[in-house]
C-alpha cells in the first residue's frame, strides 16, 4: 500500500467513524458519497443511494412543508456558495420517521467552480425534547411561584391603603419596599412566562386593525409619572396620517411599552427621549431615541440573546430579568417584522421597529 | 448582431453551459449578453436580434394518484423556478417571429429529463418566437457536453 491510497484509506476510515450523518451530491443532484453514520439515520443501504438522486435520501421539511427540490438548502448553497448551518430542517425517511436535524452544508469548489456540496447532519430529536422540558418546566415554576406572589401584592396593597389601620412612617416605608421587591419578583416571573409561552411555539396572534401614531401616544401617557420623575423631555413625531395596521395590539404595545421604559431607564434626568412613527409602503416604523449611556457594539450583539445584560454604569442600578428585548424581538418576528439598532456609547441609543401593516 | 443567452440554474450546471453557449455565438460573430434569467425583463428580449433561452429541469414534490402525464403538467419536470417566474411574465407578449434558440439541462437518469426544453419552445412558440435551430438538450454531465454545445451555438445563423 503506497502512501497516498493508505491516506484515502485513512480518511474513509475517519467518515465512517463519524456518528453523524455526511454525504455529499454533484451538481446533478446525485449522492457521490454517503458514510455509515448518514445511512444509519436515515435508514437506507448504500446501494441503494449511490448514483441516485438525493431527494432519494429522504424529503426535506422546513418546518412548514416537504419542499421540492430545487428549493433544498444544498441547492441553496450551490447558488451562492455560502455555507449554511440551521436547525430549522427535518429530514423525513421512507419509513416515515420525521427526524429534526442539525445540518451544516458547503460548497465544494474546484478552480472557482462548485461542482457539489458537503452536507453534515445529527439528530437532535433528543436536544429538542430535553428543551421542551425545560419550557414546560419553566411555565409550570413559573405559574407555581405567581400565584402565591401574587397573593403577596393583594395583601401589601390593601396593607398600604390602610385597611389594617394607620401606618407609622416607618412601617410605610418598609411596606413600600416589600411591595416594590414584589412588582419586581412578579415582572420577572411574566417574563419568564412569556418566554415559556414563546417557546413552546403555541403562541398565538390575535390582530385587529390598530392605529400606530394612537398606539405610541398611550404608551407614552402610561410612563408619564416615571417620565417626570426622571425630568425627561419626551418628543414624539407622530405621522403626519394615521397608520392603520393589522396587528396585535396587546403585544406590540408590549415591545413599545419595553423599549420606552429602558429608554427612561437607561437616560440619566433631564434627557431627550423621541419617538416617531412613519410611513413607508407596505411596513411603517417606530423609533425610540435616547439621550443615554449608549451600547458598545459588543453590547449590541448580545442585547437580544436571553438573560443578557449589557454591562454600563446604569444596569446595576437598574432592575429587569434580562428577557425584555429577547421577548420584544420574538414578538416582532412574529409579526414578520425586525429591530434594527444604532448606537453610541455615551450619546445615546436608537432602536427601530419595522413592521408590515398587513401583520 | 446581437444575442441574448438567458439561462435559469440552480445547481449551477446551466450557467456552466450558458458560458459556452456565449464562447460558440462570438466565434460565430454575436455581440453577446448573458445573464440569469432572474436579473432578466422580458422588455429586454425586444432589444436583440437572436435570444437564446436556457434552463434545467425540476421535479417538484410527487403527488399520489395522478398519471405520468399528470405529474408531467403539474408536478414533474417543470422549468427551473427562475426561468419559470420569467416565462409567466412572456405570457401575453409578442415577439414577431424574433429568432430564439433554446437549450435544456438534463440528465438521462431522470425520467423527465430536459422536459425544460420542451417547455421552452412551448413558451416561445406561444409568444409568437420562431425557433430556428433545432434544441439542444444535455443529458449526462455537464462537463461531457461543453465542446458539443459550442459547436451548436456557433452553427446558429439568423
Amino acid at each position: 500500500m503506497n502512501k497516498s491510497s493508505r491516506t484515502a484509506l485513512e480518511y474513509k476510515i475517519i467518515l465512517e467513524s463519524l456518528i453523524d450523518g455526511l454525504y455529499t451530491i454533484d451538481t446533478n443532484g446525485f449522492v457521490t458519497y454517503i458514510n455509515d453514520g448518514a445511512l444509519k439515520l436515515l435508514g437506507l443501504r448504500r446501494e441503494d443511494i449511490i448514483g441516485k438522486s438525493c431527494t432519494s435520501l429522504c424529503e426535506v421539511n422546513d418546518g412548514k412543508n416537504i419542499l421540492a427540490a430545487e428549493f433544498h438548502p444544498v441547492y441553496e448553497v450551490l447558488q451562492t456558495r455560502v455555507s449554511i448551518s440551521s436547525d430549522a430542517y427535518s429530514f423525513v425517511t421512507h419509513d416515515k420517521r420525521n427526524i429534526p436535524v442539525f445540518v451544516s452544508i458547503s460548497p465544494m469548489i474546484i478552480n472557482d467552480r462548485p461542482v457539489g456540496v458537503v452536507c453534515a447532519f445529527r439528530d437532535i430529536a433528543r436536544e429538542r425534547e430535553i428543551d421542551e422540558l425545560k419550557t414546560n418546566f419553566i411555565s409550570l415554576a413559573s405559574h407555581q411561584l405567581r400565584t402565591p406572589a401574587t397573593g403577596v401584592k393583594f395583601y401589601l396593597s390593601m396593607m398600604r391603603d390602610g385597611y389594617a389601620g394607620e401606618l407609622a412612617v416607618k412601617q410605610k416605608e418598609f411596606l413600600n419596599q416589600a411591595y416594590y421587591s414584589n412588582e419586581r419578583q412578579l415582572g420577572v416571573l411574566n417574563d419568564l412566562l412569556d418566554v415559556a409561552h414563546l417557546e413552546s411555539g403555541k403562541y398565538e396572534l390575535q390582530t385587529t386593525e390598530i392605529d400606530v401614531n394612537e398606539l405610541v401616544e398611550k404608551s407614552i401617557s402610561d410612563h408619564q409619572t416615571f417620565i417626570e420623575t426622571n425630568n425627561h423631555l419626551v418628543i414624539f413625531n407622530r405621522n403626519p396620517q394615521p397608520i392603520k395596521a393589522q396587528l396585535d395590539c396587546a403585544k406590540i404595545r408590549m415591545v413599545v411599552d419595553n423599549f420606552v421604559s429602558n429608554a427612561i431607564k437607561y437616560t440619566p434626568p433631564g434627557g431627550t427621549i423621541t419617538l416617531e412613527v412613519r410611513d413607508s409602503l407596505d411596513t411603517f416604523y417606530i423609533s425610540i431615541t435616547d439621550t443615554g449611556v449608549g451600547i458598545s457594539t459588543e453590547g449590541i450583539s448580545k442585547l437580544f440573546q436571553k438573560f443578557s445584560r449589557v454591562d454600563n454604569p446604569l444596569s446595576t442600578k437598574v432592575g429587569g430579568s434580562g428577557l425584555g428585548l429577547y421577548i420584544a424581538k420574538k414578538l416582532v418576528e412574529l409579526h414578520n417584522g425586525t429591530i434594527e439598532v444604532h448606537s453610541e456609547l455615551g450619546k445615546g441609543t436608537t432602536f427601530t421597529i419595522i413592521l408590515p401593516k398587513g401583520g | 448582431m446581437k444575442a441574448f443567452v438567458l439561462y435559469g440554474t440552480t445547481s449551477g450546471n446551466a450557467e456552466f453551459l450558458s458560458q459556452f453557449v456565449q464562447s460558440g455565438l462570438e466565434g460565430a460573430g454575436y455581440e453577446v449578453v448573458r445573464k440569469n434569467v432572474k436579473d432578466a425583463d422580458v422588455a429586454d428580449l425586444m432589444n436583440f436580434d437572436l435570444v437564446v433561452l436556457g434552463s434545467s429541469t425540476w421535479d417538484g414534490p410527487k403527488q399520489e394518484g395522478l398519471s405520468m402525464k399528470e405529474q408531467s403538467a403539474h408536478v414533474q419536470g417543470r422549468l427551473q423556478v427562475d426561468m419559470r417566474a420569467f416565462v409567466e411574465k412572456m405570457d401575453g407578449i409578442d415577439l414577431h417571429q424574433k429568432p430564439v434558440a433554446v437549450f435544456g439541462v438534463g440528465h438521462y437518469s431522470y425520467t423527465y429529463t430536459c422536459n425544460a426544453a420542451n417547455l421552452l419552445e412551448e413558451a416561445v412558440k406561444k409568444a409568437n418566437g420562431k425557433l430556428i435551430v433545432e434544441t439542444f438538450r444535455v443529458t449526462d454531465v455537464p462537463d461531457l457536453s461543453v465542446d458539443a454545445i459550442e459547436t451548436w451555438a456557433s452553427s446558429i445563423y439568423i
